[in-house]
């Protein structure tokens, strides 16, 4: 009965936690202060992995980040509890396995070892300065997903209801945007879902680098599961059941375990239970993985991880740090705050290093000027504190040869109008210009002061000139 | 003309006729330390009854085109708008909304303009542009010929105007007329072409029935967007008046300009004249 109330606990405290996570999605955003709280990112702020690999790669770590030690503290006691009761991903996959209603395997399991080896793979490129493990954190590719595929496809949804029903119009984003990858993180998320049609929570096993570091974790944690050898008549359900593959009836994988206690509730003659102790060395059973597999693993990564490598002169998010990429872990967090769609998750074409990480896309958007959401939303300090002061994305430049009064002598100055700089970067000067029939006029045209131009982009957005005929570059390295 | 305007116009002159032209001033100005107290205090001297009819539909329209803050002058003042929302209802009005096509992201304009906030409390419903909001209309200007519209402002018994004075880099200046910019979409980019025609083309389409102007702080230099407190002066005056032109010119003197092209152009028109006679209550 214990077990069973623990079981309805673990559902509940799933519910509770992917709830939270949905809750928070939807307040990360301008909500009419620019001083939102730093715990919207709760759950990245105590991502373990996710903090590691941006420790491991870039040697720096956000002083809250440190929160993630409470997983670290919580893992050695309990075990993979996070990927039972609280991963917001795990739940899911939890519920489309039971929804999926799998029941035989039609296929001999792959080896639990793939994930392991991912987290081999992943920390080897930190070790390079590449966080790309962070592709694959689960709440960071389920966030993404959220942010880029899922919540811009609802309010499609919604705004075709609302041409019907003009009622549920006051529900549908004012201002929505449009996300670059929402494809890429859509079919991702889908497919680690659909695995679920393979096996129960087949990513959650075989794949999760997260889980595999929990795993790795939690080899001697205290909450021990025992069969009770005089009830026990070998039956095997509880390792059928299992969704983690910890197998309590050939021999307890306490790292595989998600503290689910599934099979303490299923089994016939109620002989599992769970209690706190501590490990005997012949009690702790190995990972599934060979020594020579890892160092292979590990050398090879070493060799081809820097094929990977992406474009670092790009235009980053204001207050982004020297070393963003390897600071970054890719969680969107910034990407579904910006109330301006400015920032976007990168394409695969700037380097799969890149991939993902947010970028300043001034051919959609422009960074407002008083923001100040992204610093107090980016969980890792990769876009460090700054005011509208001390911005400095990029720089305009003015191309004359398509710009309307340089190139056509027609009025415009629409990019200096609109430079939010309360002393203006863009500057008007008088210039004498020949319209199109030969006429000579004089009229004002637009000139970029570089020292105060901040790169913001709005003048490349609302440049009514086809293309554009103002644009921002990203800053050289040595000057601009 | 729709009957109702037509019975207004015949109501409204056969009032003014029996009543004469001093019951009803053509234009009130009023100076004071308290933008909403003034806002007030004009709209009563000008006639309560002059700013909505009983059960009107009402589309206040403040310059809510920037993501400042009140001190910065880049938006009209959110008092005057409360009061001005205030009075609509006083007079008899069904609905108010508050309404701009901001130049920055909406949400943040809205609120960090604090016009949402004062709004709300007077009871407007703040209304937020959406994109199949936008009809193509023709304008019927002398630039401007057909152009995407908001549907609402086609649609609403009334328009009132609640522009701020404000320095423009091309214009000169931005006041009333310019301000009807915010109820149209598409790239407004393109009215800079001919911006004096385009902004009195706007002001003869969209004919506002009332124009509030906010003079409390004005924006003197590096507008329209600004940014700096050293460019705002504090002039505490509004202005109600029905005319365009005379709002107009009357907002452009605090910032030096006599006459502007605009203005001649939108007399020549005969939209209003410049010259006002001003009732300082």
């Amino acid at each position: 009965m214990k077990y069973r109330a623990l079981r309805w606990l673990r559902r509940f405290s799933q519910a509770v936690f992917f709830l939270l996570f949905i809750y928070l999605f939807l307040r990360t955003g301008f909500f009419g202060t620019d001083e939102v709280s730093p715990w919207l990112s709760l759950f990245f702020r105590s991502d373990l992995y996710a903090v590691a690999i941006s420790l491991l790669a870039s040697r720096t770590l956000a002083v809250l980040s440190l929160f993630s030690l409470a997983m670290l503290l919580f893992t050695l006691f309990l075990g993979r509890f996070f990927c039972g009761w609280v991963c917001p991903l795990g739940t899911l996959n939890a519920l489309f396995s039971w929804a999926f209603r799998v029941k035989k395997r039609r296929f001999r399991p792959p080896p639990l070892k793939y994930k392991y080896l991912l987290l081999v793979v992943f920390f080897a490129a930190a070790l390079y300065g590449m966080g790309i493990g962070t592709l694959l954190d689960p709440l960071g590719l389920l966030f993404r997903a959220m942010a880029t595929a899922i919540h811009p496809g609802a309010n499609l949804v919604l705004e075709g209801l609302a041409r019907i029903f003009p009622a549920l119009e006051s529900y549908t984003l004012v201002e929505p945007h449009f996300f670059y990858g929402a494809l890429g993180s859509g079919v991702l998320l889908l497919a680690i879902l659909l695995l679920n049609l393979v096996e129960e929570r087949f990513w959650c096993r075989y794949l999760c680098p997260y889980g595999a570091l929990l795993s790795l974790l939690s080899r001697s944690n205290l909450l021990r599961l025992r069969i009770d050898p005089e009830k026990c008549t070998k039956c095997g359900i509880c390792d059928a059941v299992c969704p983690a593959s910890a197998t309590p009836f050939l021999g307890w994988k306490a790292g595989e375990c998600y503290q689910c206690f599934r099979c303490h509730d299923l089994c016939p003659e109620k002989a599992i239970l769970s209690e706190f102790s501590t490990t005997s060395k012949a009690e702790a059973q190995g990972i599934d993985l060979r020594r020579r597999e890892v160092l292979l693993t590990a050398a090879s990564s070493l060799l081809a991880l820097p094929l990977v490598r992406g474009n670092r002169e790009v235009l980053r998010p204001p207050g982004a740090v020297q070393d963003f990429t390897s600071r970054c872990i890719r969680c969107g967090e910034c990407v579904k705050g910006c109330p301006t769609g400015v920032l976007q998750p990168m394409g695969l074409l700037y380097g799969l290093e890149n991939y993902s990480t947010p970028r300043l896309a001034t051919e959609l958007s422009y960074c407002e000027y008083d923001c100040l959401l992204c610093q107090y939303l980016c969980p890792t300090g990769a876009i460090g504190p700054f005011t509208p002061e001390t911005k400095k994305m990029g720089v305009a430049r003015v191309d004359r040869s398509i710009c309307l009064p340089f190139a056509y002598g027609e009025e415009c100055i629409v990019c200096e109008e609109h430079c939010p700089v309360p002393t203006k970067a863009i500057k008007l000067i008088e210039v004498e210009a020949i319209t199109p029939r030969g006429e000579k006029v004089r009229m004002k045209a637009p000139v970029v002061v570089d020292d105060l131009c901040i790169g913001c982009g709005i003048c490349e957005n609302k440049c009514p000139q086809s293309p554009r005929a103002i644009r921002v570059y990203p800053l050289r390295s040595s000057g601009s | 003309m729709k009957r109702r305007e037509f019975f207004r116009l015949v109501a409204g002159s056969v009032a003014s006729l029996l009543l004469g032209e001093a019951r009803e001033p053509e234009a009130v100005e009023v100076e004071g330390g308290d933008p909403y107290e003034i806002t007030r205090r004009a709209l009563r001297a000008f006639g309560v009854k002059r700013v909505a009819s009983r059960g009107d539909v009402v589309l206040v329209k403040p310059n809510m085109g920037w993501d400042r803050r009140p001190e910065q002058a880049a938006d009209t003042n959110p008092l005057v708008v409360r009061a001005v929302v205030e009075t609509a209802y006083e007079a008899g009005a069904k609905r108010v909304m508050v309404f701009d096509n901001p130049c920055n992201p909406a949400k943040r304009t809205y609120y960090r303009s604090g016009i949402a906030r004062e709004a709300r409390k007077a009871g407007a419903e703040i209304v937020f542009l959406r994109e199949n909001h936008l009809v193509k209309k023709r304008i019927g200007g002398e630039f401007l010929k057909e152009w995407e519209v908001y549907r609402q402002a086609l649609e609403v018994d009334r328009i009132i105007d609640v522009p701020i004075v404000k320095h423009h880099s091309l214009a000169g200046a931005t006041i009333a007329m310019k301000n009807l910019m915010g109820l149209i979409g598409g790239r407004r980019g393109y009215l800079h072409r001919r911006i004096h025609t385009a902004v009195v083309d706007l002001a003869a389409f969209f004919k506002p029935s009332l124009y509030v102007v906010d003079a409390y702080r004005i924006l003197k230099a590096h507008g329209p967007v600004g940014g700096n407190l050293s460019d705002v002066a504090l002039m505490k005056r509004v202005l109600v008046t029905g005319d365009p032109v005379g709002a107009d010119a009357w907002g452009a003197e605090f910032l030096g300009l006599r006459n502007p092209p605009w203005v001649k152009i939108a007399g020549e028109r005969g939209l209003g004249k410049a010259k006002l006679k001003i009732l300082k209550a």
